[in-house]
């Protein structure tokens, strides 16, 4: 009865709301530009603005609101050394800098600010370039913020990247087998000059700043990278001339088209290119030149690893003569949203006229030659003078960055109104209460409608821009779908939370695809308008050859080997190492033994990939197969920590403690970081990488709830009863039985050591968890389940983007999942050490542990003080940076490298906040000991904690009988090793 | 008589060559893939040996702990148990009630296709989306569909709580196996000759379900056997499923069977002469309940 009643009232409310025209935002542009921002609905009740910060575009509307115009003939130069004020380490002033004369201002650290003056003549628009020297880093872009007359004008301002300049080193060097190995990358360092343009491509145009007449001031805050500074220039906004205009000057300068002329460049020939990510590849499509036959050759160049905004490469041609010529690439872009993807065109350094801004490739399963050209696909004519030219192509968002932004927005709203809900209705809505949230949200229809219509403008824009609909608008219709559901039945919107979660999650992969512009390219060429282009078409039939042969030469390869693949001669060393890891971070790891330890060490190496679930306890072990059929590797990496001691205890590792300089190389480590791997008085492996638990939470959230962050487990209660009375929840991993070698008492851990237990007796021969510390340690933990409720079972990374768990602790993949996989999530969260004990002195008992994964050797090595040599090299210092930069630097933050070098992980691209409650945690770094029949203490604790926590039995007893298993299993183990008589 | 050797010879000897010839591939790798394992599990089952390390002869003790000792592996014989005699006769008598009514229906590759299709699909893969079914989250498929009707107040720990375990894995696995024995039963159903029928229908049966016991079950007998053969070796093999969807080692044990038993030792021990001894058993078991259901379904004419 009720529920009719609301939803005709709400119905009525829609009708009236869509006659009056109020729904927020007003009209819509169809087609063209659309609206820079619908205003987000301003209501009374909670502010909504403080989520919504203001953009560049926002800045740009008010600007032509205000009459703001840019500026004419302005140059002024600002010399990098003549500050006004700073606040920076590592400063300091040059009068000579890599051939750059007058005040150069170096900034050797990533921390502080600079701030410069400069008169403005008069009040308007201007853009700002900077002359930079990126200095030896990180090798990443430098970073800085920029703040003008003491604040940020726009959230865009807070990320201008100042790129460096790479290269292969040399050309590509073949391996024993005859494939291509990638060439090493090297910086080359320089002075470029910079207007600055926003990081993410999303504006076609750089970056236009408004400055009064008069005194300005303009501040650098850095993020990221050590640069040096040769100048600050504040210019006229640049005015592209269009094709037409610039057609003109050049036919009237008297320049002609050539006839016959063709100068072809292979892509992979580059000649810069911004980052070292982007890299020759290898394609095997037929029609490619060179042809890559069977086997590997680097034969194109960027494909999906050349998709970010920014990323640049450039190549040099030379021009045969004067005059006006084409341009031409051979490129593929089959990426699977059908749009096309965007280039901007410099050549010299100059984008040529206002097209060339941005220039499209379509979507197209095969290769295809582009001629640069309009719309209707007349080819543009380039003016080049006779000699080497330098064309470079860099990816923008460009005409997509509007859809982006307001797709971000629209997440950002969706996210804002799951919380509201949840606010009313807690995270568990009762299904025989009428919530009527459409009541007690005002509009909260209309802006659902709203949402919906801007999605369907955006889905009018992108066909406009792409020339026909592009196959990625349907996600954008399946959202609509699901908004109209909403709307059409309010009451049932509390239940729906779920859907209006997954439609943010699939706008948000669908904006984060957006701005990928993936791109493959085979040759460039720049030709006279009378001289026909190569376009070989696809053809099944060679295509199907190619297939068919490649199959054939697929018995006789191993695959499994990385790289070249040595035999022994005479008096060499050689040793084989098995990888647990994927193929790039095989070939990285190859790369750099071929680089860097063999030549140092004369020492050859084999690497071998294993599939990582075959090098883990409790699986039909590789390394445990191949040493029955003795065939060992040396070395193996990436093992399970479990591994190591069961196989010490079986002599089938060897002790390191016997190597000479042994001490001094675990000192690398954390010292608890050791213990999985020692057994009796022997260290049988060495950590590779490290894991961590951190308190993940909200930062809005916790600040409209006025929560503090919680630091000890008895502000964790405080919290979570606080967080259940809104209905939300806290969340704290439950233990469940994974497939083999879970962690299943990894959430007993921190509680019982900051108890002050241990999980074993000193002589590792008794389970310790019957004494009074451990007691109490496992009746906190299960309380938590019991008396404060935290679901048994939960997915914490939806939850947490949704709002319903502003809070919990969880690991590392946490962590980059958020980083990565939650855009609309930026700048709200953040992680903080585990929650602790407090001490008498003051500090915080963090103590937890967190196991990686480990290296080491094993017994059938002919070589071990070489197998031992390959250790110390892998687990150094400057090993560990160069690998984990280079394998994020190859496949992105998702694959940020947990290294156990404690010194190296400082010096790894990870955030400084992040650091430090990283390293903050690592300082009460300890871990569990793996011994004799060690492995019944999960298992048994799992059951003791099913058994309190399901079934209902007492804690005491619960544990009892666990320690009696337990115990049980580890003196059958100690019988069966000799350690005890049976 | 010379001759009449050599002519018997020539007649049955070399017939009997060539058959053993043609025998000869199929018996040369059943001999190295399935006796040699066997004889060598049964030779391990007596040692005690690691892998590692060379076997070490130590007679029966094995067979002595696991019959005397292993509490654990009695919860995997009463799961396995368990398993086989729930899984066994309703997955048999259902794949077999449901091929016979498929038999008679219009367009019946298309159901053959749904049907089957569990049965293809990898146990990894089949649990992944039972787990999600079945999630003690409150947004699991199942719990949240209980707690939206107002059954729930709290969602039910299907794949932790003891007493949900058992049953969750013998209905997914049934889901999972049904394809297979209803496959080879669809095509015993076809090989009854239509004449059959239509001379007991001029003999005069009253309804199909006499037909059923009269006519088509004992025609069927091979197929019968073969069901019953897999449906046995399969609940005794089970092991994927119950490891895919409720985690290794179950909560409790509650999911515990002889090959997760079995596969503790093995893998997590490193006690491979334990393991060949369970192995054996194993071996021995399903084998004399193969002898069994043959004695029951042969055909004694």
């Amino acid at each position: 009865m009720k529920r009719s009643d609301v939803f005709r009232q709400a119905r009525l409310v829609l009708i009236l709301a869509l006659l009056l025209g109020a729904v927020p935002g007003g009209a819509r542009a169809t087609g063209g530009e659309p609206a820079a921002r619908p205003a987000a609905p301003q209501q009374e009740g909670i502010g909504v603005q403080y989520f919504l910060e203001t953009t560049y575009a926002d800045v740009l509307e008010s600007y032509r609101a205000a009459g703001h115009q840019p500026v004419a003939g302005v140059d002024i130069m600002i010399p990098g050394g003549q500050y006004v004020a700073a606040d920076a380490p590592g400063l300091s002033v040059a009068e000579e800098f890599e051939g750059e004369a007058g005040s150069v201002l170096l900034w050797e650290s990533e921390a502080g600010w600079v701030e410069w003056e400069f008169e403005a003549p008069s009040s308007g628009l201007y853009e700002i370039a900077i002359e930079y020297y990126a200095l030896e880093g990180k090798r990443s872009a430098v970073w800085r913020e920029v703040h003008v007359n003491g604040e940020r004008p726009f959230v865009e301002a807070k990320q201008f990247l100042f790129p460096r300049n790479w290269n292969d080193q040399r050309e590509p060097r073949q391996d024993n087998r005859g494939w291509d190995v990638r060439p090493p990358q090297h910086e080359i360092y320089g002075w470029q000059a910079r207007r600055l343009q926003d990081a993410n491509g999303m504006y076609l145009d750089p970056i236009r700043f408004y400055f009064r007449a008069g005194p300005n001031r303009i501040r650098l805050i850095a993020h990221r990278e050590p640069v040096a500074i040769a100048s600050l220039r504040v210019l006229s906004p640049i005015e592209l001339p269009t094709y037409e205009e610039r057609l003109a000057q050049w036919r009237a300068q008297g320049h002609e088209e050539v006839s016959d002329a063709f100068v072809q460049v292979q892509a992979e020939h580059t000649y810069a290119k911004s980052e070292p990510t982007i890299r020759r590849e290898v394609n095997y499509d037929t029609t490619v030149e060179p042809s890559a036959g069977t086997g590997f050759k680097l034969n194109t160049f960027g494909g999906y690893r050349w998709r970010q905004a920014g990323q640049s490469a450039s190549w040099q041609i030379s021009v045969p003569q004067d005059g006006l010529y084409n341009i031409s690439l051979r490129a593929w872009q089959a990426f699977a949203d059908g749009r096309p993807s965007l280039r901007t065109l410099r050549i010299d350094g100059e984008i040529p006229f206002a097209e060339m801004r941005e220039f499209q490739v379509g979507y197209d399963r095969h290769w295809q030659t582009v001629t640069l050209g309009d719309a209707e696909g007349t080819p543009y004519l380039f003016h080049l003078t006779a000699g080497e030219h330098i064309l470079t192509l860099e990816a923008t968002v460009g005409s997509f960055g509007p859809t982006v932004r307001a797709v971000e927005e629209v997440l950002l709203e969706l996210s804002e109104i799951s919380r509201r809900i949840v606010m009313i209705t807690g995270a568990r809505p009762d299904p025989f209460v009428i919530y009527e949230v459409d009541q007690k949200i005002p509009n909260l229809l209309g802006w659902l409608m709203d949402i919906s219509d801007r999605l369907e403008a955006q889905k009018l824009y992108l066909t406009e821009v792409a020339g026909q609909r592009p196959n990625n608008v349907a996600t954008l219709e399946i959202v609509q779908d699901q908004l109209h559901d909403l709307v059409r039945e309010p009451d049932t919107i509390p239940f729906r939370l779920e859907d209006l979660g997954r439609s943010q999650g699939q706008l948000g992969d669908w904006a984060v695809r957006l701005k990928e512009q993936w791109l493959e390219l085979d040759w460039l060429a720049v030709s006279a308008p009378d001289t026909a282009v190569p376009n070989r078409p696809y053809s099944v039939v060679s295509a199907f050859i190619s297939s068919v042969s490649q199959f054939l030469v697929s018995f006789s390869q191993d695959y499994n080997s990385v790289g070249s693949v040595y035999t022994a001669e005479e008096d060499e060393v050689l040793l084989t190492v098995w990888v647990g890891r994927g193929l790039e971070w095989a070939l990285i790891l190859r790369d750099m033994i071929d680089d860097d330890f063999t030549p140092r060490t004369g020492i050859k190496v084999n690497v071998r990939v294993m599939p990582a679930e075959q090098m883990n306890v409790g699986g039909l072990n590789a390394v445990l197969l191949a040493m029955t059929a003795g065939e060992a590797p040396d070395v193996a990496m990436a093992l399970n920590p479990n591994l190591p001691i069961e196989f010490a205890i079986r002599n089938g590792v060897i002790d390191l403690t016997q190597f000479e300089d042994f001490e001094e190389v675990i000192a690398r480590f954390r010292p608890g970081a050791l213990i999985p791997y020692q057994y009796r008085e022997g260290t049988f492996a060495l950590p590779e990488t490290q894991d961590f638990n951190m308190l993940f939470y909200r930062t809005d959230i916790l600040s409209e709830l006025d929560l503090p962050v919680p630091e000890t487990w008895e502000e964790i209660y405080t919290a979570v009863i606080e967080l259940q009375q809104f209905g939300l929840n806290f969340f704290y991993e439950a233990p469940a039985p994974s497939a083999v070698g879970g962690l299943t008492d990894a959430g007993l851990m921190p509680l019982l050591f900051q108890e002050g237990g241990e999980w074993y007796s000193q002589d590792g021969m008794r389970s310790a968890l019957n004494t009074p510390e451990g007691l109490a340690a496992f009746k906190t933990w299960t309380e938590l389940f019991i008396s404060y409720r935290l679901p048994l079972q939960a997915d914490f990374f939806t939850r947490f983007r949704m709002g319903q768990m502003p809070m919990g602790v969880s690991n590392y993949w946490t962590y980059v999942r958020f980083k990565t996989a939650a855009p609309e999530l930026r700048g709200r969260w953040a992680m903080a050490p585990m929650p602790g004990t407090p001490l008498d002195d003051g500090r915080i008992d963090r103590t937890n542990g967190g196991r990686g994964q480990a290296i080491a050797m094993f017994r059938d090595t002919e070589h071990p003080q070489e197998s031992w040599e390959f250790m110390k090299w892998w687990t150094d210092e400057d090993t560990q940076i160069r690998y984990g930069s280079e394998v994020e630097a190859l496949l992105g933050v998702e694959a940020r490298w947990n290294t156990a070098n404690v010194a190296a992980l400082q010096r790894l691209p990870w955030d400084a906040h992040d650091i430090e409650a990283i390293l903050e945690q690592w300082y009460w770094f300890k871990e569990t000991p793996v011994v004799l029949g060690g492995y019944f203490t999960p298992r048994h604790i799992y059951n003791a904690w099913n058994k309190t926590v399901l079934q209902g039995e007492h804690p005491r007893d619960a544990l009892e009988e666990a320690v009696r298993e337990i115990n049980k299993e580890m003196r059958k183990k100690q019988e069966e090793f000799g350690l005890i008589e049976p | 008589m010379m001759d009449q050797f050599q002519e018997r010879w020539r007649s049955e000897g070399r017939w009997q060559l060539i058959g053993y010839a043609f025998m000869a591939p199929y018996l040369l790798l059943f001999l190295i893939f399935v006796v040699g394992p066997v004889v060598s599990a049964i030779y391990l089952s007596f040692t005690y040996f690691n892998i590692l390390e060379a076997p070490r002869w130590i007679g029966w003790t094995n067979y002595r702990s696991l019959l005397v000792d292993d509490e654990i592996f009695l919860i995997a014989i009463g799961n396995t148990l368990t398993f086989a005699i729930v899984s066994g006769p309703v997955g048999f008598i259902a794949s077999f009630l449901l091929a016979w009514l498929l038999n008679r229906m219009r367009h019946r590759s298309l159901y053959v296709l749904a049907y089957y299709t569990p049965s293809i699909v990898s146990a990894i893969a089949a649990a992944f989306v039972w787990r999600i079914f079945l999630s003690g989250d409150r947004y699991g498929t199942l719990n949240n569909a209980l707690i939206n009707i107002g059954i729930l107040d709290e969602p039910i720990q299907f794949l932790a709580e003891q007493s949900y375990i058992m049953p969750a894995i013998i209905l997914v696995s049934l889901w999972m196996s049904l394809g297979t024995g209803f496959l080879v039963f669809l095509a015993g159903l076809q090989t009854v000759p239509k004449e059959l029928y239509e001379a007991g229908k001029v003999d005069g049966v009253p309804n199909a379900w006499v037909e059923l016991v009269k006519i088509t079950l004992p025609i069927m007998r091979p197929q019968l056997l073969f069901g019953t053969v897999i449906s046995i070796v399969n609940s005794f093999a089970v092991f994927q499923v119950a490891v895919a969807l409720v985690g290794f080692p179950s909560p409790l044990y509650a999911g515990h069977v002889i090959i997760t038993h079995l596969y503790d030792y093995a893998f997590v021990r490193f006690e491979m002469g334990y393991a060949s001894a369970i192995a054996v058993l194993l071996f021995a078991f399903t084998f004399m309940l193969g002898r069994v259901s043959l004695r029951v379904f042969a055909s004694d004419d």
